[in-house]
């Protein structure tokens, strides 16, 4: 695969080149670094920042000494089960549903209801990373925070939350689907050397596999015979044997399940990225297209400029 | 934290070389210059120089890029003592250069002189501050990979690893930024 503007070691595109002799006047070694100063001796930087820090580090323990006994009420989050009755969880702490609902407070961030049926673990509940463990079940997320501050680990991926609300299922292998309500989803794999990333918007869904991991993602307003091919090919393709035919899912697809299509282009052959370039094409008749070639050649830029072509929805 | 485990060199703990030369690591190089090592310093100002100009020039024209890439390099010999993770160097550097360019920012004039990169002899339009100043146009996230590729010519990879993005975000800002920007100079060229 040519992928020029990732790797400079690629075959050069003429596009990349092009802006790369414009901007190559600036291509230089660095200047000479003006003379450092003597640096202000020298307290040892703990000692500096103590002294710097003095007065705001009494009013910190004054803080501190006022709130040990909310912090005492109990660390990790909190759990409200039917009935009112509360608990906490505590980082490395399993909690299992049973046949109840409880609804788990994410830090300050949001919450997550745990269906009947689901066991899971808080793995971090620091502030920049709240991440909890989903071994089983079903969880509903709403959550309001930067992107990547909350983490689903499931045993085949992991849903990263990018401002957002989504459904998450999984059973005990791994196998599961994540539906994404509001906001997006980031659901990854990460094997050996390589990541496996699959964004999911809003109204669309996507399985995952214990074996292959995320699958890709499809709107749930697609119609049923599309959303059935896509499920026989995803199936097929958990088989080993030949690639599983995509005359159905091409034949059935509207414009907008492009979204399906061009998350399925870098798992088909070069055969199979042709035949959807050529049904995308034929689908948005009016549309400037980029390079079939390099759509074909499995180039990530090209399946980039297609979804903006198709008008189809970015993070 | 698994791509800070992977890129980890190993402790820097009680590492304290008599002259880290030029193969000597980030992490040896930040412990001899808090010791007052300057030429330790300017191996890491060699080294981390192109970051810390693609993250000025991807906020501000050249000639103030280039001046505050110095005046960067002087906090950073300054702080360093305050940086805790000596492997962490590029991305503490890089922050302190985000923070300069944003003061820069706000303290500037409404109505700042030109030029902005005109090179002498050649249309403005045609040369390397259009193409910057086109990237300037971009939404923030576009902007560092672009320039990070295109005029310092990293590799995707190694972008993240300088920015400490994960590689799927930097290839999407790549390659959506660089739509972008041929569009923005599609015109021009």
């Amino acid at each position: 695969m040519s992928d020029y503007l990732w790797n400079p070691a690629h075959e050069p595109d003429p596009d990349v080149r092009a802006i790369e002799e414009r901007l190559a006047p600036l291509r230089r070694e660095p200047p000479s670094l003006r003379e450092l100063p003597d640096r202000s001796p020298v307290l040892p930087p703990s000692w500096r920042r103590l002294f710097v820090a003095a007065p705001a580090l009494l009013a910190a323990c004054l803080l501190v000494a006022a709130s040990l006994a909310l912090l005492a009420r109990g660390k990790g989050w909190e759990v409200r089960w039917e009935g009112e009755r509360t608990t906490r969880l505590a980082r490395g702490e399993w909690l299992e549903t049973g046949g109840a609902t409880a609804r788990l407070s994410v830090g300050r961030i949001g919450t997550l209801t745990l269906e009947p049926g689901t066991r899971l673990r808080l793995v971090s509940d620091s502030p920049r990373d709240h991440r909890v463990a989903l071994a089983r079940g079903t969880v509903r997320a709403e959550i309001q925070a930067p992107p990547r501050r909350f983490f689903v680990e499931t045993p085949a991926a992991t849903a990263i939350d990018l401002g957002c609300a989504y459904t998450l299922s999984t059973d005990e292998a791994g196998n599961g689907l994540l539906r994404v309500r509001a906001g997006w989803v980031s659901f990854e794999r990460r094997t050996a050397g390589a990541l496996d990333e699959v964004v999911v918007p809003a109204g669309a869904s996507c399985r995952v596999s214990a074996r292959r991991g995320p699958g890709v993602p499809a709107w749930d307003d697609a119609p049923e015979p599309f959303l059935s091919a896509l499920a026989r090919w995803e199936e097929s393709a958990e088989s080993a044997g030949d690639a599983p035919p995509l005359d159905d899912l091409l034949r059935t697809a509207r414009p907008r399940d492009g979204l399906t299509l061009l998350g399925l282009a870098p798992r088909l052959d070069a055969a199979g990225r042709a035949a959807v370039f050529d049904r995308l094409a034929a689908l948005s008749p009016t549309a400037a297209l980029p390079s079939r070639d390099r759509f074909v050649a499995g180039d990530a830029g090209a399946r980039e400029a297609l979804r903006g072509v198709l008008g189809l929805p970015t993070p | 934290m698994e791509e800070s485990a992977a890129f980890a060199e190993g402790s820097a703990v009680g590492l304290r070389l008599a002259a880290p030369g030029p193969a000597a690591s980030g992490a040896e190089l930040v412990a001899a210059a808090r010791d007052g090592d300057r030429d330790a310093f300017d191996e890491l100002y060699r080294r981390y120089w192109r970051l810390v100009r693609a993250v000025l020039l991807a906020r501000l024209p050249r000639p103030d890029a280039e001046d505050l890439a110095q005046e960067v390099f002087l906090a950073a010999w300054e702080k360093l003592g305050d940086l805790r993770d000596p492997e962490g160097f590029g991305g503490w550097v890089a922050a302190i250069a985000r923070n300069r360019a944003a003061s820069h920012v706000r303290s500037a004039p409404r109505h700042a002189p030109l030029p902005d990169d005109l090179p002498g002899g050649a249309r403005a339009d045609e040369g390397p501050g259009a193409v910057l100043a086109a990237i300037r146009l971009l939404p923030e996230a576009y902007r560092e990979p672009l320039v990070l590729r295109l005029l310092e010519g990293m590799s995707g990879p190694e972008i993240a690893r300088e920015t400490g993005l994960t590689e799927g975000s930097v290839r999407v800002n790549l390659h959506r930024g660089f739509a972008k920007l041929r569009g923005l100079l599609g015109g021009r060229r």
